[in-house]
């Protein structure tokens, strides 16, 4: 079974997360601390993808997102409400765009979504689930 | 040469995306076996100096349609369409409009929700 990582810092977000993705048959991995999720990502070689919320209180998501490509390249799908994060009006989100986007393993997702959106961008990203409880 | 998997040609796309500022939180790749769908809207991240333009939608579509791998490809803008071989923008209706890219009728699609 593919394990997926989601840093969220709302536990709702990532109860429903969990079960979403549990129900197509992935597993999620959650934690509410960046650090703690940086520290999982280090140490684990299982995960496949990290699901990063951009808004943070004590580390956003683009902080996250460019310590993990540092040690290691996984896709990510960044998970948000705020479109305007990403603006061209922010010099570290042009750096990020033009570097670490570049590559093409990292996609966004606005909430709110419904369920085949959160599947159709984590599926392009990995890929379709695999192993039991894989639905097709 | 070996042909890419779906996985890689949808990073591909990406990266043409990216490469043209395009706001990928609005819009969905599909690839299975070299047949690619790109769905949403078709629009800049905020703060580009420039919008799309017919002929840069037109560049955007040819660079994804000469990826490597790329055997067809359905495009179904919610934003642009094409007529008479020319790109154009469809005007959306705004009271439908929630957020960038999502409109009440997407949402009445499906009854699961996550906020």
């Amino acid at each position: 079974m593919k394990k997926l990582l989601s840093i969220d810092d709302e536990p709702m977000m990532l109860k429903c997360l969990s079960k979403a993705l549990k129900s197509r048959g992935y597993e999620l991995l959650v934690t509410t601390d960046p650090e703690e999720g940086l520290k999982m990502l280090r140490e684990r070689d299982d995960i496949c993808l990290a699901l990063l919320d951009v808004k943070m209180p004590k580390k956003n998501g683009f902080e996250i997102y460019r310590e993990l490509k540092q040690f290691k390249k996984i896709p990510v799908l960044f998970v948000t409400a705020y479109p305007m994060a990403f603006s061209t009006k922010t010099d570290s989100v042009v750096e990020m765009w033009q570097t670490e986007f570049a590559d093409g393993t990292t996609d966004i997702i606005y909430k709110p979504f419904d369920l085949p959106t959160l599947f159709e961008k984590v599926e392009g990203l990995i890929g379709k689930p695999t192993g039991s409880g894989a639905k097709k | 040469m070996i042909a890419p998997n779906d996985l890689d040609i949808n990073r591909s796309i990406r990266k043409v995306l990216v490469k043209h500022w395009v706001d990928l939180g609005r819009l969905f790749i599909r690839s299975a076996h070299g047949k690619v769908t790109i769905h949403g809207t078709l629009d800049r991240i905020t703060g580009t100096k420039e919008d799309l333009s017919p002929v840069l939608v037109e560049t955007i579509v040819n660079e994804v349609q000469r990826l490597h791998g790329v055997e067809r490809l359905t495009i179904d803008f919610v934003n642009w369409k094409k007529h008479q071989g020319s790109w154009s923008q469809i005007e959306q209706d705004h009271k439908l409009i929630h957020s960038k890219g999502q409109t009440t009728e997407q949402h009445q699609q499906t009854s699961y929700h996550i906020t």
